[in-house]
């Protein structure tokens, strides 16, 4: 009972996971790609977690914390990138709306 | 399980190199990198995913964003 | 014994429906903002949900207080990156998404009236 419940979640978070890559891919402006790398870094969080539930080693869950202090740190690069790109000018493909 | 994983990992390398803008590429490089900290994940290597989400999604997107920042953010062909 | 897996089963029942709730409204929406509420709903309560279910499900203690502690930090760091997300997409001057009302007012005139009375 306990494995399958992890296993279907699993399953279910590898789904979202490819459907979050498919947003990543298919969104014109960045802040669409920013919105998908915030949900996919979730995404894999959950992962990770319900992961070393099922193999019941602490070891395995001090990767996931790691991961979600880098992944932030990460993210937080990236939008303060662009925050200062808005001063000098944003791009032209950042302005127009996405259709 | 694995094999989903290396496709999209190969999938996003492939959009990297082909999408104009830089940033975009910068993006799909960190989210490769999210990406094969799972699979070292996946393959029972907690140690070596430590270590590949700290410099994949730590410190190799932020080089790269900081490059960009100095350098054209368009690459002209 | 059982009722955890029973609880923890609810939470993960909750945490699917939330995940595909979200998964639909990310393709859905037309405009960031809207498009960045959907995905919190499924990058946050989804997420929240299945913590609170492996919490349920956590062997020994060492398991459960790491997982407490993810989630705190995670509490943390999601609902800021969507916030730095929406603050970045209102700087660069999107504007929020709103349903043109003024075409369908000349052509759709009865069609429009239809809609209404049911």
């Amino acid at each position: 009972m306990r494995n399958i419940l992890l296993d279907t979640m699993q399953w279910f978070l590898l789904f979202s996971l490819l459907v979050c890559i498919i947003r990543m891919v298919t969104s014109k402006t960045a802040s669409g790609k920013l919105v998908a790398l915030n949900i996919l870094s979730a995404v894999v969080l959950a992962f990770l977690v319900v992961r070393g539930v099922r193999e019941a080693r602490a070891l395995y869950l001090d990767v996931a914390l790691v991961y979600d202090i880098f992944g932030f740190l990460g993210f937080l690069a990236i939008a303060r990138f662009l925050k200062d790109k808005i001063e000098y000018g944003s791009e032209s493909d950042e302005g127009e709306r996405e259709r | 399980m694995t094999i989903i994983l290396l496709v999209l990992i190969l999938g996003l390398g492939i959009y990297t190199l082909v999408s104009k803008d830089l940033l975009h590429g910068v993006i799909a490089l960190s989210a490769i990198s999210l990406l094969s900290a799972l699979l070292f994940y996946i393959l029972h290597a907690p140690d070596v995913a430590i270590t590949e989400a700290a410099v994949g999604a730590g410190v190799s997107t932020i080089i790269f964003v900081w490059i960009i920042r100095h350098t054209e953010r368009k690459d002209q062909q | 014994m059982i009722i955890r897996e029973i609880l923890a089963l609810i939470a993960f029942a909750l945490a699917i429906v939330f995940g595909v709730a979200g998964l639909t409204g990310l393709f859905r929406f037309p405009d960031p903002y809207s498009r960045l509420q959907a995905g919190s709903l499924l990058g946050t309560t989804s997420v929240l949900s299945i913590f609170i279910g492996t919490l349920l499900l956590a062997p020994n203690g060492a398991v459960a207080a790491r997982i407490v502690i993810i989630t705190l930090f995670f509490l943390i760091s999601s609902p800021t990156g969507s916030h730095i997300v929406a603050r970045f997409a209102w700087n660069i001057g999107f504007f929020p998404w709103r349903p043109s009302r003024k075409k369908k007012k000349k052509t759709g005139k009865k069609m429009s009236k239809k809609k209404e009375s049911p």
